[in-house]
């Protein structure tokens, strides 16, 4: 197993262990925990088994174990979550890029991606996990055991940028794949045609998923701070550049960002989409703290 | 255009440096795997075409800055030929005015002060080997050297020594000159500087004066190695100035105790009003009258002096005022020769024995009335001889003052010459009609030779007409010789009745002759001729009274005496001279080849010999630049004097204003300099042309501007929309 400490800094664990994930929206399933659910529901997962006492349900004793035993004990389950959780993170080569610090955006991605999957698990909810570029490269249906975070783990941990992004379709793609509403988590850097994602994360909604988009983003994105004639090349499509002067650029490249991520943040905020800007300079906590701000300004 | 520093202009192929440094620093390029190039593309969509205009623009501007750096330091000039005179010799003709106008003084001294120093600083910053002349504009046909120098240093000597005072300037005539003395110039580069205080007297804008200085700046332009022209202002205009104008005498020839009334016109052209002007009449250089007359700013007044010499000979007056610190105009001086006697030789045509029946019998009553009429203790100042035809000859003239014809039918050929030479050296000639006069050798030999003033006609007779006379209009005369009788207190000439005359045939375009007095029939009644240095007169009516009444009217004795004292006088060459006039003075002919001494206004002596020249010995004297008062000394030791005065129209010392100088110079064709550091920048234009680096210098920093800002500009710039 890939323990968490593979992928965060211990201090970024004791960072997360207090954090606490609340859902928006009321999902399915009982309450567990801090989530509220309108349904009745059990686990199914065995747990262990303990002396049944006064007021247990006589259904749960185990008969089994009073035949042999001739005691009577009662079958304890894990406590299954009401929550599903999927991560959708973005490896198309647009997320290789990687700035000052060194680490790209799929890792950063990845770091939060682990974050999440961790927090929810350790409230018992279910996460999965779905990696992709032009096509779903991944699929890992939620779970909460120990055992699936390991295997999200041992998923994220080998997950390489590549490829193209046509995240409107994937996004689409994924929609069917995913068979009960939960609570959808897309970690990318969202470098498409903004009206056609928009239209994709609609999907998600009127399947009646939660979206909360992390937006992910190099400094060199937001400020582009070259100064000398630069050759830009795609990291999606080998072989094609650009030769820029970004003293005479920059001006229309920022200004041409800005207004990419106003069309993005509008669309997000008319969809009731969370659209949580990420940056690969920025400590993990910083961004969840601000995450759950959010959301707790929202619930 | 050429550059002052060729090699420099090379410096432009650092215009190749933005592109150089282009170029390396997209060889030298960052590569970078970047995400967003969906942005990329929409941004180089959008404003690809702004880009590349701007790149462009950016381009070249930074490869102009280098360009135009490279030019100015070169130091481009626009008159690309003026650069071979850089550093060449110069042919430099000064015209100087000096003319007694710059003797004013102003702040720091006066304008020719100002003048000559401006004059010597041009001179000693020649280039070595240069040449130099100077035209003086008050005395123009003389140069100051002969041929131009090379001796700059010594040519600023003499000019600050030089001191004005001298007479009018002569502007066009100085140019003209100046334009000969360019011809024996050495150098091709030359320069003609005039400096002037243009006094609007000396520079009038009339358009006769003006085309005459326009077409002088031509002929200079015309030289086949033109001058650069340049006028030169100096000084200030003068504010206060009072002249002596005039100064005019009552006589033409004054004899001993003879009365003589001088009048002196006095002028102020100043701003300021003078209450009680003192006014000095000197005699022989001893004051001997003083008058005070208040004299308004504006203002002319005649002042007058009665004044009276016991002794023959040369005399002078002098009319002074101490009004202003110009001095040449304070006084006015005039030389009067006061005369003991004037022979007369008188011709007789038709003699007579019987008593007033002579053709001279009356002229000679008129001309020596005291002696004639028995007063011993009266003198008359003319002193006639007459003589028959037969008799004339050199011998007979002597010291002859006025030779009169009286009715005389011809001469001998000899005779004639005799007569011609006499006139021609100054001598006066008086010729009456009558009815012995040969028509046609008047016609035919006097005419020629240029001694009758018109050609005769037919002789008109009004004897037998309703009114059998004729009579002489009677005007306001100007003539010196008639001007008395303007005032008929003096004698009317009206009065005579004239019965026969010659009819003339007057040319009217001969300026040498002019009629002072005409007939009512308007047949002229005597005509003046000057001839040589002497003058004729023509009597149309004989001098008996045959032809008319003349010489039995008053006036005949005052008419006679005028007529032939006013003939002697121009006998006599005038000792009344303009400056630069020559002091001509005769002496009889045996005293040739002797020596005179003359005595200058600063007392220097030249020695003079007495050359033979038309029958008499004559002595000339030129250098009469300096006003004032010249003394020549005869081999007897008899003084004659002569004056020199300036002329007063340079009195007025108004200028032209700068813009009237401008167009002055405009019109010549010339440069208008006012000060020495102008005149120094003017050349340094003309002989490197003009420099026109610091417009591109300009241009420089501006394009340094425009390309800061247009950096600046396509860094920040928002794309709209």
């Amino acid at each position: 197993m890939a323990p968490l400490t593979d992928m965060l800094q211990p201090e970024e664990l004791q960072s997360i262990a207090n954090l606490q994930l609340m859902a928006k929206q009321t999902v399915e399933g009982a309450i567990t925990g801090m989530h509220r659910s309108p349904h009745k529901g059990f686990s199914v997962e065995f747990a262990q088994h303990r002396e049944y006492v006064q007021g247990d349900e006589i259904r749960r004793v185990d008969w089994k174990v009073f035949a042999k035993t001739d005691r009577y004990f009662v079958r304890e389950y894990e406590e299954e979550t009401n929550l599903r959780a999927m991560l959708l993170v973005d490896a198309s080569g647009s997320m290789g890029y990687a700035g000052e610090s060194g680490q790209t955006k799929l890792q950063h991605a990845l770091k939060l991606a682990a974050c999440l999957a961790h927090i929810i698990m350790r409230q018992s909810d279910s996460i999965g996990l779905m990696t992709f570029d032009t096509d779903i490269r991944t699929h890992i249906p939620p779970r909460s055991s120990n055992r699936h975070l390991r295997v999200l783990y041992e998923e994220m941990l080998h997950t390489q940028p590549g490829g193209e992004t046509d995240l409107s379709k994937v996004f689409h793609d994924i929609v069917p794949r995913l068979q009960k509403r939960g609570m959808i988590f897309i970690l990318s850097d969202c470098f498409t045609d903004v009206k056609e994602l928009l239209k994709s994360l609609a999907h998600f909604r009127h399947a009646s998923h939660e979206v909360v988009i992390f937006h992910v983003m190099d400094r060199d994105e937001v400020e582009f701070p070259f100064d000398a004639w630069t050759r830009f090349e795609n990291l999606e499509l080998a072989g094609e550049f650009r030769m820029v002067d970004p003293t005479s650029f920059r001006a229309a490249y920022l200004d041409n960002f800005a207004k990419f991520t106003a069309a993005l943040k509008e669309g997000c905020q008319r969809h009731r989409i969370d659209l949580v800007p990420m940056y690969t300079h920025e400590s993990l906590t910083d961004c969840l703290a601000r995450f759950l701000r959010q959301r707790q300004g929202v619930a | 255009m050429s550059f002052m520093n060729l090699a420099l202009v090379g410096g432009a192929a650092a215009a190749a440096i933005p592109i150089l440094v282009h170029l390396i620093s997209k060889s030298q390029h960052r590569e970078v795997k970047w995400g967003a190039m969906h942005l990329i593309e929409l941004t180089l969509k959008s404003q690809q075409r702004r880009l590349r205009f701007e790149h462009w623009l950016l381009m070249l501007l930074r490869c102009a800055i280098p360009i135009l750096l490279a030019l100015c330091m070169a130091r481009p000039i626009l008159k690309g030929t003026a650069a071979l005179w850089s550093n060449a010799k110069t042919s430099l003709l000064v015209v100087l005015d000096n003319s007694y106008s710059l003797d004013f003084k102003g702040a720091g001294g006066t304008n020719f002060e100002k003048a000559r120093d401006t004059a010597a600083e041009l001179v000693q910053k020649l280039q070595r080997g240069s040449d130099v002349n100077v035209v003086l504009m008050s005395d123009p046909k003389t140069p100051l050297y002969d041929t131009s120098v090379f001796n700059t240093e010594a040519v600023a000597e003499e000019l600050q020594a030089m001191q004005a005072g001298f007479g009018q300037a002569q502007v066009s005539t100085a140019l003209e000159h100046g334009a000969e003395q360019l011809l024996s110039m050495n150098h091709p580069h030359r320069e003609v500087v005039l400096i002037s205080d243009f006094q609007r007297i000396s520079w009038p804008t009339e358009e006769g004066e003006a085309a005459l200085r326009t077409r002088v700046g031509q002929q200079l332009q015309g030289l086949e190695m033109p001058p650069n022209l340049t006028l030169f202002h100096v000084g200030v205009e003068g504010r206060e100035n009072v002249c002596v104008e005039t100064v005019s005498t009552s006589h033409l020839l004054l004899g001993i105790n003879q009365t003589v009334t001088v009048q002196a016109s006095l002028r102020n052209y100043g701003e300021r009003n003078h209450e009680a002007l003192r006014v000095i009449f000197h005699a022989d250089g001893k004051p001997v009258d003083e008058q005070q007359i208040p004299l308004g700013a504006g203002e002319r007044r005649q002042v007058r002096f009665r004044h009276s010499f016991d002794t023959p000979g040369s005399h002078v007056i002098e009319v002074a005022t101490d009004a202003d610190s110009l001095k040449a105009d304070n006084i006015f001086r005039a030389s009067i020769p006061v005369w003991d006697k004037v022979p007369v030789l008188v011709i007789n045509g038709a003699p007579d024995t019987e008593p007033l029946k002579g053709e001279t019998d009356f002229l000679q009553i008129a001309l020596q009335p005291y002696r004639e009429g028995g007063e011993p203790d009266l003198v008359d100042l003319l002193e006639s001889r007459i003589i028959n035809v037969a008799d004339f000859n050199a011998a007979a003239l002597g010291d002859t003052r006025v030779v009169v014809l009286a009715n005389v039918s011809q001469l001998q050929r000899s005779q004639l010459n005799e007569l011609q030479t006499f006139v021609k050296d100054g001598g006066g000639l008086m010729i009456f009609g009558g009815d012995q006069l040969d028509k046609r050798w008047y016609n035919e030999q006097l005419l020629p030779y240029g001694l009758l003033p018109a050609r005769l006609g037919e002789v008109a007779d009004k004897r037998n007409d309703p009114e059998p006379f004729t009579r002489m209009v009677v005007q306001r005369f100007d003539h010196p010789a008639l001007k008395i009788f303007s005032n008929p207190r003096n004698g009317d000439l009206a009065s005579a009745e004239v019965r026969q005359w010659h009819r003339t045939v007057e040319d009217p375009d001969n300026e040498l002759v002019r009629p002072l007095a005409r007939l009512e029939t308007g047949d002229a009644f005597l005509l003046e001729k000057i001839y040589g240095n002497g003058r004729v007169l023509f009597c149309a009516t004989a001098c008996d009274d045959a032809w008319s009444s003349l010489p039995l009217r008053p006036f005949f004795v005052p008419f006679s005496q005028r007529l032939c004292t006013y003939l002697a006088s121009s006998v006599m060459p005038s000792r009344n001279l303009g400056v630069n006039e020559k002091a001509v003075a005769h002496f009889p002919t045996d005293q040739a080849g002797q020596e005179v001494m003359v005595t200058d206004t600063e007392n220097e002596q030249y020695t003079l010999l007495i050359e033979l020249r038309g029958g008499r010995g004559v002595a000339t004297f030129e250098e009469t630049a300096r006003p004032g008062l010249y003394t020549m000394k005869g081999p007897t030791g008899e003084a004659i004097h002569f004056v020199v005065n300036t002329p007063r129209s340079e009195s007025d010392l108004k200028q032209l204003t700068q813009e009237e100088r401008r167009g002055v110079a405009a019109a010549m064709n010339a440069d208008l300099v006012q000060d020495l550091g102008e005149y120094r920048d003017l050349d340094h234009t003309r002989r490197f042309g003009q420099e026109i680096w610091k417009p591109i210098f300009a241009l420089v920093l501006f394009f340094l501007f425009f390309e800061l800002w247009l950096e600046r500009r396509m860094a920040r710039q928002r794309v709209s929309g």
